[in-house]
């Protein structure tokens, strides 16, 4: 059991004992993989684990838990989501404990059937500069870093993006996991106005993928959530990526770096061009 | 006798010339993974596959299907009519055996699903068999593999000397004398290699998990409200783990205008989706996550072996390995099993 473990341990164990929250959430081990966990009892803390698997953003389950002070083991990314969740008042930052975990990037999933066996640290992680999430209660310092092969990072214009979005599902397993995607009821999944048919059509997907993106623009800490959850692999954060830098460009803004920061597009200049 | 044997040069020939005569939809890599798909060039058929990432089962209930189309100003409807045949090679005993499973449901009178027995009527279904079960897998519980499964024509099981190969059906065996020249009576020691496999990779995987699959039944009963609960939370409500089952079969339809016609569509949907049962007046018979998860591991362990006689799973692992919050079916099984 590595040292960050034990750490994170006894200090889920001392923040519920003296109650100064009412559940962690953190990531668990299991026949199925590593998952997310929700600890509410000291007894349970010896669950946690901490390594380059626990990939899944834990921000998404923080919206079911808005009355309750919650405890949240957060890498990097998932310190910026929450950043940019509570500018969007989506989030309270009394409510929340953040218990920061030094991130050296987290491992590919290796999924049903894959052809390769051998672990790769995940793409997105290759482009990301924030280890450590911005904002934190405690830090817990780690150099988990079990990552045989890195691989080149890509250009958006590599892809051919019409045809992977025809291999999509719609599962919405993206969108389910998205720390962002927040909305009661989803504008693509509508029925009045349908804006994109429930039934699989190429070109609806290219719409559902298009109002996905636009939507992320600015907004998206390239966490990963939707890429790793994705049954047929489409490198989603590629294209959000790739948006990010163009907003950095224009607006010279990054999201979920500092609280002060307005995004962009909740602020009014005068004599700014639309 | 139904028992015969290939060489696998024989087996290259065999599948060139099934895929001049039929269409031929087999396994191949694409990205780093394996899907199923029309292949009009059978050289690029990879064998060293240990299960697709999604099931075949969108060749017999496709994701999105027409299923009128009318025409108000001229007054006829229109109905796809037949379906083309094809042959399927290599599918694994499990998927073959969801095949099997949904004959029982979708094929039982009165109510006949006609685009799914239109389809499954004109399919050639050749299943390989698995001799290194992954980890995710645990058909042993529902005895649908890993040798052999339900639902297929023809059973090509690697040995040591070629494949050995089952006819299953009339069907499989017009297949064998179709190609006559391509296979051989199987002889006395592949069949003991044979049946010493079935038994060797069965024991692997029931060391791995043994449940008794008689018991599951009372799930319906028993259902807690605690594991569910504890589930529920994990669950991200995505459709992930009924798209890529090779069992689920609850379709929506949905009705567009288009110029001069109305069509309707039918395509997958998914009880776990908070749309599933919400109903017009805003009334949800299944309104918290939990109650879905519950009704959703019920209906494919409880209520699909009470009314058909055939389980609602076949233990090929998808929806553990794939779900992005690792929900584990096997735990249900182990914890009612």
């Amino acid at each position: 059991m590595s040292s960050p473990e034990i750490e994170l341990r006894k200090l889920a164990r001392n923040l519920l004992e003296r109650k100064v929250v009412d559940l962690v959430i953190g990531y668990e081990d299991s026949e199925a993989g590593v998952r997310p966990c929700f600890i509410k009892e000291p007894g349970e803390v010896e669950k946690l684990v901490w390594n380059p698997d626990c990939r899944l953003s834990l921000v998404r389950y923080l919206r079911g838990f808005k009355e309750k002070k919650v405890g949240i083991v957060a890498k990097g990314c998932d310190g910026r989501a929450i950043v940019e969740l509570i500018k969007e008042n989506q989030l309270d930052r009394k409510n929340i404990f953040i218990i920061a975990v030094e991130c050296n990037g987290v491992y590919k999933p290796v999924k049903y059937g894959s052809s390769k066996t051998r672990r790769q640290m995940a793409e997105y992680c290759e482009k990301c500069e924030v280890r450590v999430s911005p904002i934190k209660d405690y830090l817990i310092k780690s150099d988990e870093k079990a990552l045989e092969e890195k691989i080149p990072k890509g250009d958006v214009e590599d892809l051919d993006w019409l045809s992977l979005f025809r291999k999509c599902l719609r599962c919405m397993a993206c969108v389910r996991s998205c720390p962002f995607c927040y909305c009661t009821e989803c504008s693509i999944e509508g029925f009045k106005p349908a804006l994109v048919h429930r039934l699989v059509d190429p070109v609806e997907l290219f719409t559902f993928h298009l109002i996905r993106a636009i939507h992320m623009a600015g907004r998206c800490v390239e966490c990963g959530a939707c890429e790793s959850s994705c049954p047929v692999e489409i490198p989603l954060t590629r294209l959000y990526h790739e948006l990010n830098e163009w907003f950095r460009e224009n607006y010279g803004y990054v999201p979920g770096l500092n609280l002060e920061q307005a995004p962009p597009p909740l602020v009014f200049k005068e004599g700014e061009k639309p | 006798m139904r028992m015969f044997s290939i060489t696998e040069e024989s087996l290259k020939v065999f599948l060139r010339e099934l895929s001049l005569k039929h269409v031929l939809i087999a396994p191949f890599e694409r990205d780093g993974y394996f899907e199923f798909d029309v292949l009009k060039n059978p050289d690029v058929i990879n064998l060293n596959y240990t299960n697709t990432r999604l099931s075949p089962k969108r060749f017999f209930l496709p994701q999105r299907q027409l299923v009128f189309k009318h025409y108000p100003r001229k007054g006829f409807t229109e109905e796809p009519k037949e379906y083309s045949s094809f042959v399927l090679f290599g599918i694994r005993p499990c998927d073959a055996s969801a095949l099997s499973v949904l004959d029982n449901i979708l094929l039982s009178p009165p109510y006949k699903d006609a685009s799914y027995e239109n389809r499954r009527k004109n399919a050639i279904v050749i299943s390989l068999s698995c001799t290194k079960p992954m980890a995710e897998c645990f058909c042993n519980v529902f005895e649908t593999g890993p040798i052999r499964g339900m639902g297929e024509d023809l059973t090509f099981t690697p040995t040591r000397s070629g494949f050995i190969v089952e006819a299953r059906t009339p069907r499989g065996v017009s297949v064998i004398e179709e190609f006559g020249k391509l296979f051989r009576k199987a002889d006395g020691e592949m069949l003991e290699e044979y049946s010493r496999l079935i038994s060797k990779v069965l024991d692997e995987m029931n060391r791995r998990l043994k449940v008794d699959k008689t018991r599951l039944i009372r799930i319906e009963k028993e259902a807690g409200e605690e594991f569910f609960q504890l589930n529920a939370q994990r669950c991200i409500e995505c459709s992930l783990c009924s798209f890529a089952c090779p069992l689920c079969y609850c379709f929506e339809t949905e009705d567009c205008l288009e110029k001069d016609s109305y069509v309707r569509f039918r395509g997958w949907d998914t009880c776990i989706s908070p749309l599933f049962t919400r109903m017009a007046s805003g009334l949800d018979p299944r309104v918290t996550k939990a109650d879905r998860l519950c009704h959703r591991f019920c209906h494919k362990l409880s209520r699909i072996p009470l009314a058909f006689n055939a389980y609602g799973c076949v233990g090929c692992g998808r929806c553990v390995s794939l779900c992005p919050a690792g929900i584990d079916i096997r735990e249900v099984l182990k914890k009612w099993g």
